[in-house]
Formats: C-alpha cells, structure tokens, sequence
C-alpha cells in the first residue's frame, strides 16, 4: 500500500492477492514447503487437517530418531457418524494383521498402523495404532499461510516479486493491460528462481555421487 | 485559514459587489457554501483520498456497541460526515481508543474499510481466516459497522475516529479548511449554487 499509494479501502483486496501469491510461490518456487504438525489422534481414532494443509505426504511416527510410515488403506471402517464409534458396525476396530518372522513369510504388514485420507471432511483416519499410542505426525504440503493469531514469515527476497504478482492479477480481475506487468513479475521471478538454485556444493556432490572406483569405459 | 464565520462574512462583502441587486438571508448562504464545499473536497481529491487527512475531525473515545439481534458491533457516528467516492467515506481513519505510542499500546491492531458485501464474503476465504488483527469496517448512513474480528475485548476500548465532515457541523468560530487554491473557487461555487447555474467541472 506504501509504495503503491493505493487507497487503504483495496487493502483486504490486496492481502487475498498477497496470499494466493505467496502460496503459489510456496508451491512452485521457493524450497522447504513440506510441514510437520504434531497431531492427537480424536477418541473417533481421526486427525483434523490444519488450515494451512494443502495436500498430503504422510503420517508418521517417530522410531528409534526416524520416522515410520503408516500405511494408506482404503478398506479401513471409520466413524459414520462422526462423532462416535459403532461398534456394531466394527467402527475403528483395530485391523488383524496376523503376521509371523520365520522362514518364508510374507511383508507389507505395517505393526505401526493404518491410514485413510479423507480429506473431504478435513481428516485423516488412523487404525490399528501401536497400543498407547495417541499422537501421530502429518507430514504435509503447507500453504505456509498460518491461521489468525500466529505470524506468517515472508522471506525478504520474494517481496518484489509479490508486489508485481498482486498488481498484474489485480490489472486481469479489473479488466486493465496487464501485459507489463505479467513480464515484471516474471522478471522478479527470475531473480527468485536464481536464488533457489542448488549451491555449488549441492551439485559438486550429486556429481560425485555417480562416480565409483570401477573403471568408466 | 478562516473560520466559518469568516468564510461567510467575506462571502457577504464579495457578493455585495457582484450581484448588489441580491438579498441573501445568511441560512441561504450557510447552505449553498456546504454545497461548494463538498463539491471542492470531491474534485481536489476523488484521485487521491489519501490527501484528505489534513481534513478530518478527530472525534475520541467513542463507544464500540453489539447489535442485539446480530451480534455484529457497530459504533454511531457523533456527527454527518461528508459523501466521498470511497468506501470510507467521510471516515478517515478509525483507531484503538487506547492507542498510546509510548507504551505501546493500541498500535498493533489496524482498522481498514471496506464494503458490506465485501465483509460477507471474506469470512471463510484465506483473507478472512488468517489475520484476526485487522478489523475491516464499512460506513452505513450513519453509522460504522465492523467485521468478526471486533469482539468484546476490543469493543471494550473504544475507537477514535477522524471523520471528515460537512460544512454546516462546524461551529461559526471553528476553522474550516479550504484546500489551499480554492478559496476563490469556494465563492464562484457557491454564487453559482445560489443563482441555480450549473458549476463547471474541473
């Protein structure tokens, strides 16, 4: 609004703008998006999705300083209700995974538990979580818009670019030449995209990484 | 600058020149130079509102009440404020009736305008979820209305207000400030709302 000497009344116009902005460079451009968010699981065996969620990668939970993946299952029965288990109906009954470790005997059964996105109503459903546990860790792609009441951190280096991003979409929503300022905001683009480039080191060592000491012929 | 009293009487001195066949009653006057003078405000500064600060009125401390049936807060203006192609209007600046800036205290919420229509829908878009410490207000006829993000807390400190109001709410000793070059311009117009010729647009 400074620079601009826009008048204060675009102001909330601008911040909706600033925030699709800064999320699409979030998701496109800028590095370390992924997010983890410590979770209860609910007594209806679920986790809510936090408001900055945008899609999934995984829950987690911490084994020996790493963490394991739950396992994705569609089959899983969850609360219908919403609000409460059916037992009748085998609602959040943990899965029998028989399983043996001698000779011959089969993978793929997870021990630490099982999970259903369910990202309609804005959860996940966890199953068969290892006995007293109760939280889990969703490891997720983050708007890196942070709910009312906690700061969103905007790096210094992306601000030109947003600048130029709300006034080319506000000249396309209000039916203006935006032309120029398509090709600023690609310009300050750019300048952002040089900058998350892999370091020197990054890619001295996926150089090295391809080398063995076997003769190259 | 003059006084409302002053802006009259040389309007008086003025018009006996001019037009010495007119006998104005002084109501008459009063009314058509609230005419020009809104008519100045409009054209000096419909390109650029922010230059109305110098302008407004402060009115202090007023009182932040909910409505019984909606619950939305609101807060009645103490006086008729000008008609500005803004969504603030004649409101030009509403802040935290605490505001100190030695303590501070009061600086870190900010009130900003907007339309009603604007006030429903940003509720459940990013706009409206991530930032509780921004207040949204729209003026009403005569009042202010203030978005989810005025609550009790809030509403308990009151609001200061500098409003930029019409010519007939000063008081005959007030100073009334006339945009610098537009003194003359504020007679002519005047004269012209009086004698019912239609004023030139600049």
């Amino acid at each position: 609004m400074l620079v601009s000497d826009r008048p204060e009344s675009d102001y909330f116009r601008y911040l909706q703008l600033i925030i699709r902005g800064f999320r699409e460079a979030k998701i496109y451009h800028l590095k370390g998006f992924a997010k983890v968010a410590k979770l209860t699981v609910s007594d209806i065996k679920t986790i809510d999705l936090p408001t900055d969620y945008m899609s999934f990668i995984a829950v987690v939970v911490p084994i020996s300083g790493e963490y394991w993946t739950l396992t994705e299952k569609d089959t899983l029965v969850f609360s219908q209700s919403g609000a409460s288990l059916d037992a009748d109906d085998e609602e959040g009954e943990d899965i029998e995974d028989g399983y043996s470790i001698t000779y011959g005997a089969t993978g793929g059964i997870n021990k630490q538990g099982y999970i259903k996105l369910d990202e309609v109503n804005n959860r996940v459903i966890i199953n068969s979580l290892e006995a007293g546990k109760t939280e889990v860790f969703l490891i997720y792609y983050s708007s890196g818009i942070n709910e009312a009441g906690t700061d969103t951190y905007v790096p210094d280096v992306i601000v030109p670019m947003l600048h130029f991003y709300v006034l080319y979409k506000d000249a396309i929503y209000n039916d203006r030449p935006y032309e120029h300022l398509r090709d600023e905001y690609y310009r300050e683009l750019d300048k952002v995209r040089y900058l998350q480039m892999p370091s020197l080191d990054a890619m001295r060592d996926a150089l090295y990484e391809v080398y063995t000491s076997t003769p190259q012929r | 600058m003059a006084t409302k009293q002053q802006l009259i009487d040389t309007y008086y001195q003025q018009i006996r020149k001019t037009h010495p066949e007119l006998e104005l009653h002084r109501v008459l006057v009063e009314q058509n130079m609230a005419r020009a003078w809104n008519q100045i405000l409009h054209d000096a500064f419909s390109k650029n509102l922010s230059y109305l600060d110098f302008y407004a009125k402060d009115y202090q401390q007023q009182t932040v009440v909910q409505d019984f049936t909606t619950k939305q807060y609101y807060t009645t203006l103490p006086v008729a404020i000008a008609q500005l192609p803004d969504k603030a209007e004649g409101v030009r600046a509403v802040k935290d009736g605490t505001q100190n800036f030695d303590t501070p205290v009061g600086t870190g919420v900010k009130f900003v305008p907007i339309s009603e229509h604007e006030m429903r829908y940003k509720d459940n878009i990013d706009v409206g979820l991530s930032e509780s410490s921004i207040i949204g207000y729209a003026v009403r006829y005569d009042t202010i209305w203030y978005d989810r993000n005025m609550d009790a807390a809030q509403a308990a400190k009151k609001v200061n207000l500098e409003l930029v109001v019409p010519f007939d709410v000063f008081t005959g000793t007030e100073n009334v400030p006339v945009p610098s070059g537009k003194d003359e311009r504020l007679y002519a117009l005047t004269t012209q709302f009086i004698l019912g010729t239609v004023p030139q647009t600049q």
